[in-house]
């Protein structure tokens, strides 16, 4: 089945049990839209009064409403499943993970490392956890990357955070998705995976704008 | 159930020859001119007041909402129409007047106030003095609002007011929000002036069970709106502390938690958005019966999920901050409620279209914004499982694809009937009929606008195009232009609709008491009706739809009076 990949657990590749996810209710959604419309569409038809000139009163019928209240509570339920276990696994915080600190202010991004080290760009390594810690100095603002299927709000005065699983190389980008004045839609940066050897090259502040470029070239 | 005329002996005006009762729209009284229509305590000229100021704001919020698709030309940020700052006023002031102004009195203040006592046999509403302080307090409230607005030069935080953004920007949302708790108040009083009319004031006979699904919409949506709507009170309050005595409440320089006023928002302001829908729902009832020529199906049903969508919906608040850093608990909570309040929603659009079954269909205008109705609205409730589901809303929340379900829910929905219902009931109301093909024309316009604009949103939302950009990345561009071409071919749908139904209420052919061949009361007396709605209370001796020809035969005959 083409959802079911989304229960497997150890799915990694958030992004891939999202839209599975957002797979199956869409299908799910389109075959009640098309029941519910097709019929009104048929009725209307073969009920107009041109063909049925006397129309039946039914007031009812019992056994027929309690199986179209049934079957959608399962149907929610299922879905209501689906959307919460794939929630959580991402807030789940392997040991392995390194932290970076993002500070959101009206209206850039700038990020921090463990060995001080400060970036307008967000590099992280492949395959290594990544725990954002998110906080804002001034309006709260969202720390969005949609290629990651990935969100949090940035409230000032707290510390949140959001895991990424960087799988593939690439370069995706980094929107502000909680409004927050003037610039909000220029709010944006670019995350961007690298190998972990050229990772731990730029943290030691040993990579060049040419190898960086080039690094982030890397398969989308 | 034996006698089946719906007023037993004579119908109320029947002794009166045709034009010589005097209708709501005559001056009876000792005022003239304005003064006749706002000094007035008649429910009908007050549900006029109403229509006429509603429809001017939301004719105010179509403007600014085509200003915004239009800024989406280039993807920018050069060569723009607007700047940042104008955008950001333009998508507030818009979401300010629609929501507040626009869908939430929407029905019950209009076409309620209207057709309520009509429907349940009585001259007027419970208290009909404190209908027209409601109405004041309506225009004081819009007017408050606006002041706050323009205060401090334009406006730029979006209608739901997040704080800090609107403690540190210059728009004063003190003043906003103490606009938005008189109009809370204006919805109150409507509300307690539904329940208690229709508590006190049925006609003999009319037991709950067999009031039309109009009134019980309008009753599930009132006490909403008497539960919810105090909620505005306390947050108020709690901003004038925090501004007045400088208390940390929500501002966080002040050590306050910018998330409860979040909490307190939603906490009026998502039962809010069933005040909306309530009404609409009430009104699909109607129409759908009345063109199918039968009784409704499933009629306790309906009513019942009216009152469940009521309770339910006071408990999903949180589901429109599962970002926002909430417990696991809440969100697990929140989630499951969300997908539990679409249930009764959905046997709703089930039991139309049984509705519909074995009827015999006549396609008039109301009807086939009906249909329109349950398409669009279909479309908004099934997107909102999409977000109900905590994984993908983590995703989507903030991005078109809200902006998508919301207006296909409440524009889609809500206010597509709201135009089913002027095309439903205008006729009772003046008297005179709109052009029919022209309103079929107008429908299929705005059916094909609205989708084109909203269509897109939902795809743009689902590649990650966040919600307030005044520019966007070029790769967006061919949805964002089809959205647009999508707002102004709703335009023209919109003014046609509204030419063609303004000339049917001054011009249009004189129609009769009944021209659909409704059952509820509202049919059985003169258009326009007369100034008290009723020469004499009926007695309600049958169910509100109730169509004799399509009783089906029982093993016991039931005599039928003609």
């Amino acid at each position: 089945m083409f959802f079911l990949g989304a229960l497997l657990p150890g799915v990694r590749h958030h992004a891939t049990a999202v839209d599975d996810i957002a797979r199956f209710i869409i299908g799910a959604d389109i075959i009640l839209f098309l029941i519910v419309v097709v019929t009104m569409f048929v009725f209307v038809y073969k009920y107009n009064k041109k063909r049925h000139p006397h129309a039946v009163s039914i007031h009812g019928n019992v056994a027929l409403e309690t199986l179209w209240t049934a079957i959608p509570v399962v149907l929610v339920l299922f879905m209501f499943y689906l959307g919460w276990t794939g929630y959580i696994q991402t807030r789940v915080v392997p040991k392995t993970a390194m932290d970076v600190k993002v500070l959101a202010r009206q209206w850039s991004w700038s990020f921090q490392y463990a060995n001080g080290k400060q970036s307008d760009t967000l590099f992280v390594p492949q395959g290594r956890p990544i725990k954002c810690l998110l906080s804002s100095v001034d309006v709260i603002h969202g720390f969005y990357v949609p290629a990651f299927r990935e969100k949090q709000d940035v409230i000032p005065g707290r510390v949140r955070y959001l895991m990424l699983y960087p799988e593939n190389l690439g370069n995706y980008e980094i929107t502000c998705s909680q409004y927050c004045g003037l610039d909000h839609a220029l709010m944006m940066t670019r995350l961007i995976v690298l190998p972990k050897d050229k990772f731990d090259k730029w943290l030691k502040g040993g990579l060049s704008k040419e190898e960086i470029s080039e690094a982030s070239m890397g398969t989308r | 159930m034996a006698d089946v005329t719906i007023a037993a002996g004579k119908s109320p005006h029947s002794h009166s020859p045709d034009g010589e009762y005097h209708s709501y729209l005559e001056n009876t009284g000792k005022h003239r001119g304005i003064l006749a229509w706002i000094l007035s305590t008649d429910h009908k000229r007050i549900g006029i007041l109403y229509l006429i100021s509603i429809f001017t704001f939301f004719a105010v919020g179509v403007v600014l909402g085509f200003l915004m698709r239009l800024e989406m030309l280039v993807p920018g940020p050069a060569g723009k129409i607007f700047n940042a700052q104008e955008y950001n006023a333009l998508f507030t002031l818009h979401g300010v007047i629609m929501v507040f102004l626009f869908v939430i009195p929407g029905i019950p203040a209009t076409l309620g106030n209207f057709f309520l006592p009509i429907q349940i046999g009585a001259k007027d509403v419970a208290f009909p003095r404190l209908n027209l302080l409601s109405w004041y307090l309506y225009i004081t409230g819009a007017i408050v609002i606006m002041m706050s607005m323009f205060w401090h030069g334009l406006p730029d935080t979006g209608w739901t007011f997040y704080v800090p953004y609107s403690i540190r920007t210059g728009t004063d949302v003190t003043m906003a929000v103490f606009g938005v708790f008189i109009l809370g108040f204006s919805s109150i009083l409507t509300g307690l002036n539904f329940l208690t009319t229709i508590h006190r004031l049925r006609a003999p006979g009319m037991s709950f069970f067999r009031m039309p699904l109009f009134v019980w919409a309008l009753y599930a949506t009132a006490w909403i709106q008497v539960i919810a709507t105090p909620v505005l009170a306390i947050t108020l309050l709690l901003i004038v502390i925090e501004r007045v005595f400088s208390v940390g409440i929500f501002n966080p320089t002040l050590g306050g938690d910018p998330v409860l006023y979040q909490h307190l928002f939603w906490i009026y302001s998502h039962p809010a958005v069933y005040i909306m829908i309530l009404p609409p729902m009430g009104v699909v009832s109607e129409i759908v019966t009345t063109f199918s020529h039968r009784s409704v199906f499933g009629y306790k049903m309906i009513a019942m999920s009216s009152l469940a969508i009521a309770f339910i919906g006071y408990l999903v608040w949180g589901h429109h901050m599962f970002v926002a850093g909430e417990t696991q608990t809440a969100q697990f909570v929140f989630s499951l409620l969300t997908f539990l309040v679409a249930i009764p929603s959905g046997i709703k659009v089930f039991n139309w279209v049984a509705t519909m079954y074995k009827g015999s269909i006549d396609p008039q205008p109301p009807f086939l914004f009906l249909m329109a109705f349950i398409i669009l609205f279909a479309i908004g409730g099934l997107t909102g499982l999409v977000l109900g589901s905590l994984a993908t809303d983590v995703h989507l929340t903030g991005t078109y694809f809200v902006v998508g379900h919301f207006h296909y829910i409440i524009f889609g929905g809500a206010v597509f009937i709201f135009f089913g219902a002027l095309h439903y009931w205008l006729p009772k109301m003046f008297g005179r009929m709109y052009g029919k093909k022209t309103a079929n024309w107008a429908l299929g316009i705005l059916f094909v606008g609205f989708n084109m604009l909203y269509f897109p949103m939902l795809l743009l939302g689902y590649e990650g195009m966040p919600r307030r950009y005044f520019a966007y990345l070029p790769k967006y561009e061919t949805l964002q232009h089809i959205s647009m071409v999508g707002s102004w071919v709703l335009v023209i749908g919109l003014i046609i609709m509204f030419v063609n139904l303004i000339h049917g209420i001054f011009r249009g052919e004189k129609c009769g008491p009944n021209p659909w061949g409704g059952t509820t009361l509202e049919w059985t007396i003169p258009s326009p009706p007369p100034l008290e709605n009723f020469e004499e209370i009926p007695i309600v001796t049958n169910e509100p739809y109730y169509h004799p020809e399509a009783e089906p035969i029982k093993a016991e005959p039931i005599p039928v009076a003609k």
